[in-house]
């Protein structure tokens, strides 16, 4: 419609007179069920992030109110060695979580669908329980399974190898390789449910009559399964990448970043940063490099996936 | 599903059977933990599964003589139940009002409750805590519940929005007008008591997601007496004092049985809550 | 009881990309105890204009009057009135005879053995006293139905209003329903007012049918009267089925002051009569219904033409053909009896008093055959 219709037609019935009053009044029923979130998302949320890029253009530590300098937080933020290791490693983390949580997931989805739905239930409770421990006792767990001294990993290894198991949270490559199993044991399970759900919603016809065409188990899959895990796959790359930057619980838990801060995430840092140092504001700048990353995967996420119905969580 | 064999059903229960393992192998090793005296839990002699007279339920009667754990796993519940409470009065009408209503204004509102479960939480604490530190809430009951409350508001909201937009007949509310209701009315008297299946999964979310959260309590607390079981479960762990580690698991075991429990129990629910579909 | 008066009604919707006219400056007066059916395309607003008259949709512009009173302002509670939806949104938790009676003892103040009594009455009236105390969750498509009309009829409501009530039935089902819903309507005499997409459901309910068309009201008039005069070409397409055959046509008047129509593939000419009402040469549409065209291999030339079959549909009772003229698409309803084979070239004539002449700019009707050949059967028929 051109704006000169528009105009005309709000003219013509006096559209353009209505104020914010009128429109406030029409809806009134949609705001006064809104207001209660919306005062509880202004106080917790809104204030909280733009008072937040306020400290980082200030000096402000915990209980004293700091003054204005200007980008120093920023320059202090890129010529910080530990930052660059910990935004490095945070992406090394969340692309290796995220990735083995979307496969594990999805082949767990994948044989779970293949039972009869008796059983399903039950087994797929069992398959996706570590998902809803708390991420803390996750850590905890995973602390005490590969402990070295008392672990079951390195006993069994010793015991049934015959070799000295590496310390799983400090020896070389390891602490790394153990945040991302442990974070990938914890998770999986969001990405299983997911799948799982997608898999059952799938019409039985398109099965049989790609069966009926002649195509096998592979085919079937290709042709009929992987299309409707296209959106899923957004859904969970999407979630799971911004929950994997702000993961926190568990690794604090599991290395705490250390040995020193060889497996410092960002998520640690900002932490330590603000809680430890209480430098409030450089943390908060420490932590728009984690909100650029989530914000990345959230704005990816709310384009492509526009029909809202289809949003997840 | 379509032409299985004797064999493939064997190689997915064998396939099934490594998941269940990778899944349940380092639970086992709490619970083992947890049921053996502290000297056997340590000593290499004891065996992968130990003999059954060697399993002991010590570690959990003396949970509650050791430290305060009365006192955590109470403030656990308290600030659990609270916070799922406010949440609810807050999330459902939010919810009703994204699902059914149109004013304008509710796309952007509704995009922004999809950041705020996409945000980094660590990072909003330190405003957070600078407001809770002006209002004197840090270290206390009230302000974790609040700060919790928060939390699990976008995940409440969006359960419940879904339900709304799918699981309540079209017009419904147009006919409870119709018949002599007012909007209020309609939404009080029809919707919500058709939405008490959705309001119960979610309130269970809520409570669960309440439950195992750490990092708002971590923050916002020092002092033991506010202090909830995952968070004071951590300060054991950390402290230098000789570990008794079958206790520990103990906790360990009571912190995450009741969540793992419930959702297994209501995985119905689950996957519609979390899947939206 | 109540008359329904539509003053200058507009509905503008703003939609992100401007404002949207749903209902354009509607005027119609109902008078108590007509069935009127609103028929149109979807989105033509038809089901906007039902929603503002029943409280659910306010009212941008113009007057909305029950028996006299204004009550644009006025909430759905209070404007006595009924409605079955095409959902029909029963209560779910709520057995039948809760979902019939909760109306009633919302709005009145009848104890509950009046209620009840009424509940009764009603579901005996639509055949489902069986059902009373089932949820609706248990019920067929059918039954829902009769369940929400049901839930309408105990209110006893000044006026009913029905938005597409039958469109999730089967098409034996709906059948049955129109006359079981045509047979309350005349038992109990109330107001009602229709929305519907399918002509067919209108022009066997209404007392009066509404054509709307893009927010515009395309024309009022018994379903005979939409039928036999349809005010411009979208009404003329709209009603009746297989729709209305359309021919652009130029008017040539020879010198001795006879008329022929000239279209594209066939001449037609028409008597002097019509060339007066009409008024000269000129650019027109003709059109003529499919059951006004006769298989005629006797008709004289000036008044018929030739057509090649495409296809013919047995339907039973008729055939419909679709012929070729010129390359343009032409429909046929003969008798049974005339079953031409495909590819056959047939004479298909048509009688001046089954024409309409419809202006070409501005696709109003000019004439409709009937209106000058007095002695038309058709004609009296029309106006009985």
């Amino acid at each position: 419609m051109s704006q000169e219709t528009a105009q005309h037609i709000r003219q013509k019935y006096g559209l353009e007179e209505t104020t914010l009053m009128d429109r406030v009044r029409e809806n009134w029923i949609g705001y006064l069920f809104i207001v209660p979130t919306f005062v509880m998302f202004t106080i917790l949320f809104y204030y909280p992030i733009v008072r937040g890029v306020f400290l980082t253009f200030t000096n402000t530590r915990l209980g004293e109110a700091g003054s204005f300098v200007g980008l120093e937080n920023y320059s202090w933020l890129l010529t910080n060695d530990l930052f660059h290791f910990a935004f490095g490693w945070t992406l090394a983390f969340v692309f290796g979580t995220t990735l083995l949580q979307l496969v594990i997931g999805l082949v767990a989805a994948l044989l779970l669908s293949e039972l009869r739905s008796r059983w399903r239930d039950w087994t797929s409770a069992i398959i996706m329980s570590p998902y809803f421990s708390a991420p803390l006792a996750g850590g905890v767990i995973w602390m005490w399974f590969l402990n070295s001294d008392f672990g079951m990993l390195p006993m069994i290894i010793s015991d049934f190898l015959g070799v000295q198991a590496p310390s799983f949270l400090a020896d070389g490559i390891w602490p790394y390789v153990s945040l991302i199993v442990a974070q990938s044991w914890h998770d999986y399970g969001y990405a299983g449910i997911i799948y799982a759900a997608a898999i059952v919603g799938i019409p039985r016809e398109q099965y049989e009559a790609a069966a009926l065409a002649g195509a096998g188990r592979l085919r079937r899959f290709r042709d009929v399964t992987l299309p409707h895990l296209v959106t899923p796959t957004i859904i969970i790359l999407a979630l799971r990448t911004a929950w994997n930057v702000a993961e926190f619980a568990q690794p604090f838990e599991l290395t705490g970043g250390g040995p020193g801060t060889r497996t410092m995430l960002m998520s640690i840092l900002t932490y330590e940063t603000a809680y430890v140092n209480l430098q409030f504001s450089r943390a908060y700048t420490l932590g728009m490099a984690m909100i650029l990353v989530s914000m990345t995967a959230a704005i990816f996420y709310v384009t492509v996936i526009k029909d809202e119905e289809e949003l997840y969580v | 599903m379509i032409n299985e064999t004797r064999r493939s059903r064997y190689l997915l229960y064998a396939a099934l059977g490594v998941f269940a393992l990778f899944a349940l192998t380092p639970y086992f090793w709490v619970v083992r933990t947890s049921l053996l005296t502290n000297f056997a839990a340590i000593n290499p002699e004891t065996g992968y599964l130990p003999a059954l007279d060697a399993l002991t339920l010590t570690a959990y009667t003396d949970i509650w003589n050791q430290f305060d754990f009365v006192t955590f796993f109470q403030n656990s519940v308290i600030v659990s139940v609270s916070a799922t409470l406010i949440s609810l009065v807050f999330s459902i009408p939010g919810a009703y009002a994204f699902a059914r209503l149109d004013f304008p204004g509710r796309k952007l509102l509704f995009y922004t409750a999809v950041f705020t479960i996409m945000f980094p939480w660590i990072v909003i604490t330190i405003p957070v805590y600078e407001v809770f530190y002006v209002f004197g809430l840090i270290n206390t009951l009230p302000g974790i519940i609040i700060a919790l409350s928060i939390f699990v508001l976008p995940q409440t909201i969006w359960l419940l929005q879904g339900f709304f937009r799918q699981g309540i007949p079209e017009n419904i509310e147009e006919a409870a007008l119709i018949d002599g209701h007012t909007e209020i009315g309609a939404f009080l008297r029809i919707v919500l008591p058709l939405s008490a299946p959705a309001v119960g999964a979610a309130a269970l979310f809520s409570f669960l997601t309440a439950w195992n959260n750490f990092l708002w309590v971590f923050v916002l607390t020092s002092d033991e007496d506010v202090r909830t079981a995952t968070v004071a479960i951590h300060f054991i762990l950390g402290s230098d004092v000789l570990r008794e580690w079958n206790i520990l698991m103990a906790a360990v075991v009571l912190l995450v049985a009741p969540p793992v429990v419930f959702y297994g129990l209501s995985q119905r629910y689950v996957g519609e809550g979390l899947g939206g579909a | 009881m109540a008359r329904v008066e539509f003053d200058n009604i507009t509905k503008v919707f703003e939609d992100t990309s401007g404002p949207i006219i749903a209902v354009e400056e509607l005027s119609l007066d109902i008078p108590d105890g007509e069935f009127v059916v609103f028929v149109g395309p979807s989105g033509c607003g038809k089901s906007t204009t039902l929603r503002m008259l029943a409280g659910l949709e306010s009212i941008t512009d113009g007057e909305l009057r029950l028996n006299g009173e204004p009550v644009n302002n006025v909430s759905p509670r209070d404007r006595d009135i009924a409605m079955v939806f095409q959902s029909y949104a029963l209560y779910p938790h709520k057995t039948v005879r809760g979902n019939m009676g909760y109306g009633l003892s919302l709005s009145t103040d009848l104890n509950d053995e009046e209620v009840d009594r009424r509940v009764v009455e009603a579901a005996e009236m639509m055949g489902i006293e069986d059902l009373l105390d089932k949820k609706p969750g248990s019920l067929s498509g059918g039954q829902q139905q009769r369940v929400a009309t049901g839930r309408a009829i105990v209110r006893e409501p000044a006026v009913f209003l029905f938005d597409e009530p039958l469109s999730n039935l089967d098409a034996q089902l709906r059948k049955h329903m129109r006359t079981e819903l045509s047979r309350i309507h005349s038992e109990l005499g109330i107001t009602t007012i229709y929305v519907t997409h399918d002509q067919e459901e209108a022009m066997t309910m209404a007392d009066r049918i509404v054509i709307l068309n893009d927010g515009q009201l395309q024309q009022v008039g018994s379903p005979k009267e939409v039928y036999y005069r349809p005010a411009n070409t979208f009404v003329a397409d709209f009603i009746g089925s297989p729709s209305m055959n359309f021919f652009d046509v130029d008017l040539e008047v020879a010198s001795d002051g006879t008329g022929t129509l000239v279209g594209n593939g066939f001449t037609y000419s028409v008597s002097d009569s019509l060339v007066d009402l009409v008024g000269g040469e000129g650019e027109y549409i003709l059109s003529v219904r499919p059951e006004n065209l006769n298989v005629d291999p006797s008709a004289p030339d000036e008044r018929s033409f030739e057509a090649t079959v495409d296809v013919v549909e047995v339907i039973g009772s008729d055939n419909f053909i679709y012929l070729d003229v010129a390359g343009k698409e032409c429909r046929l309803r003969a008798p049974s009896e005339v079953e031409p084979e495909e590819g056959d070239v047939i004479t298909v004539s048509f009688d001046e008093a089954d024409l309409h002449l419809f202006d070409r700019n501005t696709e109003e009707a000019l004439i409709h055959g009937h209106e000058r050949a007095e002695s038309s059967p058709k004609m009296i028929e029309s106006e009985a």
